[in-house]
C-alpha cells in the first residue's frame, strides 16, 4: 500500500498545491531565458521548478530530496523505521547528469590541461542512491532503473516486487528528471518539441514541452503499515511492463507493447478492463505516440474507450521524462483521494485518425473512482502501466 | 537455470575464447587506450578500435549504435545463440542490463557539439544513443524480446545487481531473462574517474595499477531447464546498502542473506569470485566470509580484466559458471597472493559445487549471488 506521496513540478512544490493548480487547469510553462536560445527559436518554453541560478546538479538533488521528505513526512517518518528491511528504488532517464556543459566550457576554453574533470563526476549516478540511502537510512536493496520515460513507473514496479518477494517491508520510490539543456536540445534534434500548445490526441498536434518532475512514494507491506498505525492512501494493485522490440524512437504503430503492458497490469491485479474507471494516459502529443496509445487502449478496452475518462497531464506539467511515471502516478493516486478528474489543460479538435470519440476530460469534475490506470511509455520502446485502487 | 552465456571483451569474445584466454593470458599487453590529444592516458584494457559488433549480430542494427550498445548486443547475441531460446519464449523474456557509465562517449560528444554550435547543432543520433537505456533497447529490439527491458544504473556492482533483478523476474513468473552488464571505455570519463581517485589505484597484487576495462557479459536464465546438460542454477541473490551503517556491516548482511536464501551455511561455499579491485577490497570479502566460518577458494579477476564497473561484476558470473562447469579454480593473475585468499596464480582442478559472486561499489552497495551445480 501507498502511505506517503511527495511531488515537485513546474506547477508547484507539494502534492496539494500541484493538485489545486491542475484542478484549475493551470499550466507550468515559462520561457527558458537562461538557455542559449536562438532569437528565432520557435521552442522557448519548459516547466521549470526552482531557482535557475543554482548549479544544475545541486538544484536537481535538492528538489528530489524535497519530494522524498514530503512523502516520508506524510507517512509519519523521517528515516526508515527498520533500515535493513527498507529499500530504495529510483527511476530516472538522466539521473540528473547535468554537469557536462561545465566540463566542456572549461575544456574548450583551456584545453585538456584546464578541463574541470571533477565536473564529470555526475556520471557517477550511484552517488544519488548513496546520498538518499544515507540520508533516510535505507539499508535494504537499492536500484536506479533508467529506462527513459517509463523509469518512474518501472521503479514502482521494482519496489513492489521487493515487497512481494518478502525482502523489504518498506520502499521509498522516486522518479525524477530535471529539465536541462541536454534533453531540451536533444528532443529538439528529434523534432519532438512544440512551440505551441500541447494537444493530446488532437488534430495537428506537434509534440511536447519538457518539464521538471520529482515525485516520491512510500510503499509498504500492508500488515507492517497497519501494525505501525500508518494509514493507506491507496493500493498499488497491478503493474505490467513490456518492450516494443520495434524501434529506438518510434512506438510500435499498433501499440503492441503498450497493450501488453496494460494487459499484464490487469492480469496481476486480477481485474477485467471494465474495472478501470479512468486512465492517466502517457499522451506526449506527438503524432505517432498518441495514435499508438489510442490503438493500444482500443485493443484493451474495446468500444469502452469512448466513455473511459482519459486524463492527460503533459499539457499542464510538460513531459517530465524519467520522472513522468512517478509524477503521474502520484496524480493518479490523487484522483482516487479526491474522487475527481483533472482536465487536460489544452486540447484541440480530436484527430480524425482516431476512430472513436474520446473523453479527454476538458474540464475538472467529480467522479466515482475505484481503480485508476497510469501509463508511462518510453524511448526505446519501454512500456509500463500501473493500477492504483482505493484502500 | 543458466542456459546461455555471452561475453565480449578484449581478452576474448565468446565464452570459450574468453575462458581460454583468462586461464592463459596472452603475453602482450591488453591495454590500448584511445585517448584524445592532450589528455593523460590512463591504463586500459580496451579494444584498440571500435568493437566489431557486426561480426556477431545484426549489422544494420548496430551500425550507429554507441560502443556500449554494440558490446551488449554482441554479448546478448552470443548468450541467446547458446541458449537457443525458442521463439515462443521471446515475447515474455525480460532484459536487465547494468551499466555505470552508459554511453558516455556519445553523451559527451553530444555536449561538445552543443557547446560548439549551440542548440541547433544538437545531433539526433548522438542524443538517442546517449540515453541510458539505448543499449538494452537495442538488445530487446534485435532479438524480439518483449518482456520488461530495464537498464540499471549504478556503481561497480551493478552488473551483479542486474543479475539479481533478473532472478526476481523469474521468481515472479517470467520464463526467461537476459541479464548482465556492459561498459565502454571513454577517455574523458575515465580521466575524470582517475581524477576522483576512483580507479587507477594500486591493486596491491603486484606493481601494476588497476586498468580501466571495457566489455559486456550477458547470460540467459530460464525458469525451467531444457535439454539434458546438467545446468547451473542461480540459487539466491542479495543486495544491501550501507545507509547510515558501515560498508562492512552491509557486506556481512548481504552474505548472511544470500546464504539464508539458499538454505546453506556459509561454510558450504566452495568458491568466491570477488569483484574487488584492490587488495583491501578482496581482503574485506575474504575476512567477512571467514567471520561467518567460510574459507572458500578465491578468484579476483580484476587483476587481469581491469576495473570494468558493470562488466567487471557481471564477468564474475562468467568465471563462476566456467569454474563450476569445468571444476577448475580460475587463477588470480597477480603476484604475492595472500595465503588467506586461498587463490592460485595458475588454474587448479578442484571439486566445486557452489560459487559466490560478490561485488561492492565505492558508495556502499553490495550485490551477491550464489551459483550452484544443479542436482
Amino acid at each position: 500500500m501507498v502511505t506517503g506521496i511527495g511531488l515537485v513540478t513546474g506547477l508547484a512544490r507539494g502534492v496539494n498545491s500541484t493538485w489545486e493548480r491542475l484542478f484549475r487547469s493551470e499550466r507550468a510553462f515559462c520561457e527558458l531565458a537562461h538557455y542559449p536560445l536562438e532569437p528565432d527559436a520557435e521552442v522557448r518554453e519548459g516547466a521549470w521548478a526552482g531557482d535557475a541560478e543554482t548549479a544544475p546538479r545541486e538544484r536537481a538533488h535538492a528538489l528530489l530530496v524535497a519530494a522524498c521528505e514530503e512523502a516520508l513526512g506524510q507517512a509519519g517518518l523521517s528515516v526508515a523505521p527498520d533500515p535493513a528491511r527498507s529499500a530504495l528504488v529510483l527511476g530516472s532517464s538522466l539521473a540528473a547528469q547535468a554537469s557536462a556543459p561545465a566540463f566542456w566550457s572549461s575544456l574548450l576554453a583551456g584545453g585538456p590541461g584546464a578541463a574541470e574533470l571533477g565536473a564529470l563526476k555526475s556520471y557517477d549516478v550511484e552517488a544519488r542512491l548513496a546520498d538518499l540511502s544515507q540520508r533516510f537510512d535505507l539499508r535494504g536493496e537499492a536500484a536506479l532503473v533508467s529506462n527513459a520515460c517509463a523509469a518512474g513507473a518501472s521503479a514502482l514496479g521494482l519496489a513492489a516486487d521487493a515487497l512481494r518477494l518478502g525482502r523489504a517491508d518498506l520502499a521509498l520510490v522516486a522518479g525524477f528528471d530535471a529539465l536541462d539543456l541536454h534533453t531540451f536540445a536533444g528532443f529538439q534534434s528529434i523534432q519532438a518539441l512544440t512551440g505551441g500548445d500541447v494537444l493530446p490526441f488532437s488534430q495537428g498536434r506537434a509534440g511536447m514541452k519538457l518539464g521538471d518532475g520529482f515525485a516520491a512514494l512510500v510503499l509498504e507491506r500492508g500488515e507492517v503499515a497497519r501494525a505501525a498505525g500508518r494509514a493507506p492512501l491507496a493500493r498499488l494493485v497491478g503493474y505490467g511492463e513490456s518492450a516494443d522490440a520495434h524501434h529506438l524512437t518510434q512506438p510500435h504503430p499498433e501499440g503492441l507493447g503498450a497493450e501488453l503492458a496494460m494487459r499484464r497490469a490487469l492480469e496481476l491485479a486480477g481485474l477485467e478492463p471494465a474495472a478501470i474507471d479512468a486512465v492517466n494516459v502517457h499522451a506526449t502529443a506527438t503524432p505517432a505516440n498518441d495514435l499508438a496509445e489510442y490503438r493500444a487502449l482500443l485493443a484493451v478496452f474495446g468500444e469502452r474507450v469512448s466513455s473511459l475518462p482519459l486524463v492527460a497531464l503533459k499539457p499542464a506539467l510538460g513531459h517530465t521524462l524519467g520522472g513522468a511515471g512517478a509524477v503521474e502516478a502520484v496524480i493518479s493516486l490523487a484522483l482516487l483521494l479526491h474522487q475527481a478528474l483533472v482536465p487536460s489543460a489544452t486540447l484541440g479538435e480530436l484527430d480524425p485518425e482516431i476512430g472513436h470519440a474520446l473523453d479527454r476530460v476538458p474540464a475538472a469534475r467529480p467522479a466515482a473512482l475505484r481503480h485508476v490506470m497510469s501509463n508511462a511509455f518510453g524511448f526505446g520502446g519501454c512500456n509500463a502501466s500501473l493500477i492504483f485502487a482505493v484502500p | 537455470m543458466l542456459t546461455g552465456l555471452g561475453v565480449a571483451c578484449p581478452l576474448g569474445v565468446g565464452r570459450e575464447a574468453f575462458w581460454g584466454a583468462y586461464l592463459a593470458p596472452p603475453a602482450e599487453p591488453l591495454s590500448a587506450p584511445r585517448v584524445r590529444e592532450g589528455l593523460v592516458a590512463t591504463p586500459a584494457v580496451c579494444f584498440p578500435k571500435d568493437f566489431p559488433a557486426e561480426r556477431y549480430t545484426d549489422r544494420r542494427a548496430v551500425r550507429k549504435a554507441s560502443e556500449v550498445a554494440r558490446l551488449a548486443a554482441a554479448a546478448g547475441q552470443l548468450a541467446l545463440d547458446a541458449a537457443a531460446l525458442p521463439d515462443g519464449l521471446r515475447a515474455e523474456t525480460c532484459v536487465v542490463l547494468g551499466t555505470a557509465l552508459g554511453c558516455s562517449r556519445y553523451y559527451l560528444e553530444f555536449h561538445e557539439k552543443l557547446q560548439r554550435k549551440g542548440i541547433k547543432g544538437a545531433n539526433a543520433v548522438l542524443f538517442t544513443e546517449s540515453v541510458f537505456n539505448a543499449a538494452s533497447a537495442h538488445v530487446s529490439r534485435i532479438h524480439g524480446l518483449r518482456g520488461a527491458a530495464h537498464t540499471l544504473a549504478g556503481g561497480e556492482d551493478v552488473g551483479l545487481a542486474a543479475l539479481a533483478a533478473g532472478r526476481d523476474r523469474l521468481l515472479l513468473g517470467a520464463p526467461a531473462v537476459l541479464v548482465g552488464g556492459a561498459e565502454q571505455y571513454a577517455d574523458l570519463v575515465h580521466a575524470s574517474l582517475l581524477h576522483e581517485g576512483r580507479v587507477g589505484r594500486a591493486l596491491g597484487l603486484g606493481d601494476a595499477p588497476v586498468a580501466f576495462g571495457e566489455g559486456a557479459a550477458l547470460a540467459v536464465f530460464e525458469a525451467e531447464p531444457r535439454g539434458s546438460e546438467a545446468p547451473l542454477r542461480l540459487t539466491a541473490t542479495a543486495r544491501t546498502r550501507a545507509g547510515r551503517g558501515t560498508a562492512e556491516e552491509a557486506l556481512v548482511r548481504a552474505l548472511r542473506a544470500v546464504c539464508a536464501a539458499a538454505g546453506i551455511e556459509p561454510a558450504a561455499l566452495d568458491l568466491l569470485v570477488s569483484a574487488g579491485a584492490t587488495r583491501g577490497e578482496v581482503d574485506a570479502h575474504v575476512l567477512a566470509l571467514a567471520g561467518l566460518g567460510a574459507s572458500p577458494r578465491t578468484c579476483a579477476p580484476k587483476a587481469l580484466l581491469g576495473e570494468g564497473f558493470a562488466f567487471g561484476s557481471a564477468a564474475t558470473l562468467v568465471l563462476g559458471a566456467q569454474a563450476l562447469a569445468t571444476q577448475t579454480l580460475p587463477p588470480t593473475h597477480a603476484a604475492a597472493l595472500p595465503p588467506s585468499w586461498r587463490a592460485s596464480p595458475e588454474p587448479e582442478a578442484v571439486p566445486l559445487r557452489r560459487a559466490l559472486l560478490l561485488a561492492q561499489s565505492a558508495h556502499g552497495s553490495v550485490s551477491a549471488a550464489l551459483l550452484e551445480v544443479a542436482g
